[in-house]
């Protein structure tokens, strides 16, 4: 049995490259229509993606001329769609309420049944202004101790705190119940967390390696996005999965011709990732190689109307028949999909909660 | 039950407006029952929200708290707790229905105005304008320890900020023109913020904006900002006159037509079969609600003691609070008043009735809304949004989650044979449901 690759697609805007909203034709309503969005998701699962990721901004981008929808906002709209594919929205943890990222992205995994990954990012420091904030001066460092509280908060209810015992009256056991009291200097949060524990126990954390302050910071995030495909030897604990922007033949051009057409448009910025242009069939090649050097791929569509059609009818198959997939099954969660255990509750203090061995994080 | 004279009625041809509040924590949902299902699965949420879309409903309603309970430092215990983000929840209804509107309590304490405004535009374009704030603040430092900026307002400045964060939301949303973003830079005293915004506006322009301040303070920032008023005023009719006219009198001098802003009162609808059968249902009800031990907790709150160890069918507390005031900073419904003399007025009240402790309790909590058959309550509803007491009614079910099927699908019919009721949804957008005009900003 090959090691399956995991294979992710981002769903922000027009696509990748930032002319794609020209070249998709889209208005800026057809940019944000809930319809077109639902219409990926329902696409991404048919075909086996064990994911869909959300990329975010508050502030204008280049790439995104036209804005961006809050992603968990887009991620949560999904939820009741779909039942297999992983929904990951990025939540930026420089100037954010831990409180609230922690109900946010909770309440995900309980609307999606246990489908929900948490990309934690960096803010710039723009960012600071829009919401009143001094500029941070680590923000590698907050996303760390963010990212702590976060899981802290998650782990505030046990498993079993519900305990609806009729002839007591109690609805809960408030000995499963945690005040986390994490104090930063900078922030501190109290707890319990207003969500109980979600199905994963913690959405799956992903965090991009240029965000992390240690490169093999294991407490930290379950998966990491690399632009390198050498990062897995050197990260060691978390899964890596390999950032990629495409660019694919359609029937009227080819990959080439049309970056060059869309860079006439407007440049491309390097953003760190491999970039990738050629025939579908050739990508399924290329993917077909990473097996084993890394854990999964997020693809970038450079323009979405045009490429995902490529990358439907042609690379997801060739992987599909090579058995380089393996699509998520029905009501897993993302965890079990990509073999990640379910971690154990930092504050249990009932019977042991059933671990399947492993080296729990 | 009433019978109106036609003298009576000032809006003879309004009809009942709806909207689900699942309140998600409190001791008015009967988590004990068999039929009672859980309170965070997807599909409680599921059931209710589809049933109230199916019943006409114009919202479904989502409430905030952003600390579990407590009292003397020991997590409340006996009720119903825990409850999804309210936003987060609401976008994953949006992805499930077609017309509904879609309610979000949210803190202007305890949010940055750039990011909450973008999260509910973003919620408002995915559900194609159905999208709505509650806005509320919160003052106590208690609930401020979960957050970086903490309980630093007083009072009076709370509302002050949330006027301005609701003005900030508002120029947020008209940035966009339908081809570029105006730059939004606010610097009042209590915000000094400066960016773009990402996100477009909705079909319905803006989310609808509701107001739940009881306070003149809290009805004066409704009536110069809101689009509704979710009051507590949703039992008794002069009551709710009373205020519906505070309303409307506040609307009026804030500069807005009279019937600008809607009133939509919190309440309790116990449907039952026959006449027979009213009394015995509410009072099942109400029993299941104020258990032995939510009644000793209730006192308890007010004696600033555990009373656990009491008989709840015994009578109450022979001595004094040992608290002046009860606790500010605890959620519950009689924070800041007078513990002792609020001590003294029950036992004088429990000494008249002849009640027990429990009994006291019972007596208070059994004023919570209505109880009929579908034909009283459809006769009975109608009075009020024809009489101007409120213009319908957000109904918070006692179970959950089955606990609208007996409005939707009796008493929904009796109010539409009366006319007093749409018998389809004539919009798409929540703005559209609730009769509401353009956004104050965009006339």
């Amino acid at each position: 049995m090959t090691t399956p690759l995991h294979l992710f697609l981002d769903v922000d805007g027009g696509g990748w490259h930032p002319a794609a909203w020209r070249w998709s034709r889209s208005t800026p309503d057809e940019v944000f229509s809930p319809g077109r969005l639902r219409g990926f998701a329902v696409t991404a699962q048919a075909q086996g993606l064990t994911g869909l990721t959300f990329e975010d901004s508050p502030l204008p981008d280049a790439r995104n001329p036209v804005g961006h929808l809050d992603a968990v906002q887009r991620a949560a709209f999904l939820a009741g769609t779909t039942e297999a594919v992983g929904l990951l929205p990025v939540a930026a943890t420089t100037y954010s309420e831990p409180f609230h990222v922690a109900a946010q992205i909770a309440s995900l995994d309980h609307s999606s049944a246990g489908r929900a990954g948490w990309i934690a990012t960096t803010s710039p420091a723009a960012v600071a202004r829009s919401v009143d904030l001094p500029v941070a001066p680590d923000p590698a460092g907050e996303l760390a101790d963010v990212v702590h509280a976060v899981r802290s908060l998650w782990d505030s209810w046990e498993d079993d705190a519900v305990v609806r015992d009729v002839a007591t009256g109690r609805y809960v056991d408030r000995d499963r119940l945690h005040h986390v009291d994490v104090d930063t200097g900078r922030w501190s949060v109290k707890g319990p967390l207003t969500v109980p524990r979600s199905p994963q126990g913690h959405a799956v954390v992903v965090v991009r390696e240029e965000d992390l302050r240690h490169r093999a910071d294991r407490s930290t995030a379950d998966v990491v996005l690399s632009g390198d495909a050498g990062a897995r030897r050197a990260l060691g604990g978390p899964l890596v999965v390999l950032d990629v922007e495409v660019v694919l033949d359609t029937d009227a051009h080819a990959a080439t011709d049309r970056l060059a057409a869309l860079d006439a448009t407007a440049p491309a910025p390097d953003r760190g990732r491999i970039r990738w242009a050629g025939s579908g069939q050739a990508l399924a090649a290329w993917l077909t190689d990473l097996t084993g050097v890394v854990d999964g791929v997020r693809l970038h569509a450079a323009v979405l109307d045009e490429d995902l059609r490529t990358l439907l009818r042609t690379t997801v198959p060739a992987l599909r028949a090579a058995r380089v997939l393996r699509p998520p099954l029905p009501g897993a969660t993302l965890r079990s999909t990509l073999g990640l255990e379910r971690p154990a509750n930092r504050y249990a203090t009932g019977p042991a909660l059933v671990t399947t061995g492993g080296d729990p994080r | 039950m009433t019978t109106p004279s036609s003298g009576d009625l000032r809006f003879p041809d309004a009809v009942v407006h709806f909207g689900v509040f699942f309140q998600g924590v409190n001791h008015s949902t009967i988590w004990s029952d068999p039929r009672s299902g859980s309170q965070m699965a997807h599909s409680t949420f599921v059931q209710l929200v589809r049933t109230a879309e199916r019943g006409l409903f114009d919202a479904f309603f989502l409430g905030e708290g952003l600390r579990l309970r407590e009292q003397r430092g020991r997590i409340h215990d006996l009720d119903v707790v825990g409850r999804p983000d309210a936003l987060t929840e609401l976008a994953t209804l949006a992805g499930l229905t077609t017309h509904i509107g879609l309610v979000a309590t949210q803190n202007t304490t305890y949010n940055d105005p750039a990011d909450l405004a973008r999260r509910l535009a973003s919620l408002d374009v995915l559900s194609g304008g159905r999208a709505a704030w509650n806005v509320v603040t919160t003052d106590n430092a208690w609930t401020g320890e979960n957050f970086r900026r903490g309980g630093h307002l007083d009072h009076a400045d709370r509302y002050e900020r949330a006027e301005r964060f609701v003005r900030t939301a508002q120029r947020v949303w008209d940035s966009w023109d339908g081809e570029r973003y105006t730059p939004v830079e606010v610097r009042d005293g209590f915000f000094d913020v400066e960016f773009t915004p990402t996100v477009p506006r909705s079909p319905q322009q803006h989310p609808v904006l509701f107001q739940a301040g009881d306070s003149p303070a809290g009805r004066d920032f409704a009536t110069r900002t809101a689009d509704v008023v979710f009051s507590r005023h949703g039992t008794d009719h002069a009551d709710a006159l009373a205020f519906a006219d505070d309303i409307r009198r506040r609307t009026v001098a804030a500069g807005r037509p009279e019937g600008d802003v809607l009133v939509l009162p919190g309440t309790q609808i116990v449907v039952a079969d026959n006449e027979a059968e009213v009394e015995e249902k509410a009072r099942w009800v109400l029993e299941q609600q104020v258990t032995p031990a939510t009644a000793l907790s209730l006192v308890g709150q007010v004696w600033g003691e555990d009373l656990s160890h009491l008989d709840p069918d015994g009578p109450l507390p022979a001595h004094d609070p040992v608290i002046s005031v009860v606790d500010g900073t605890r959620g519950a419904h009689r924070t800041g008043a007078d513990a002792v003399a609020l001590a003294q007025r029950w036992r004088a009240e429990a000494e008249e009735g002849k009640f027990s402790l429990r009994e006291l309790v019972l007596h208070h909590s059994s004023e919570r809304g209505f109880a009929g058959t579908a034909s009283q309550l459809a006769d009975d509803l109608t009075h009020w949004v024809r009489t101007g007491a409120s213009d319908g009614f957000n109904i918070t079910p006692y179970l959950v989650p089955s606990g609208l099927d007996d409005v939707v699908d009796q008493l929904v019919p009796a109010l539409q044979d009366r006319g007093a009721y749409p018998t389809e949804y004539v919009g798409t957008t929540l703005r559209e449901h609730l009769g509401l005009r353009a956004p104050l900003t965009r006339r």
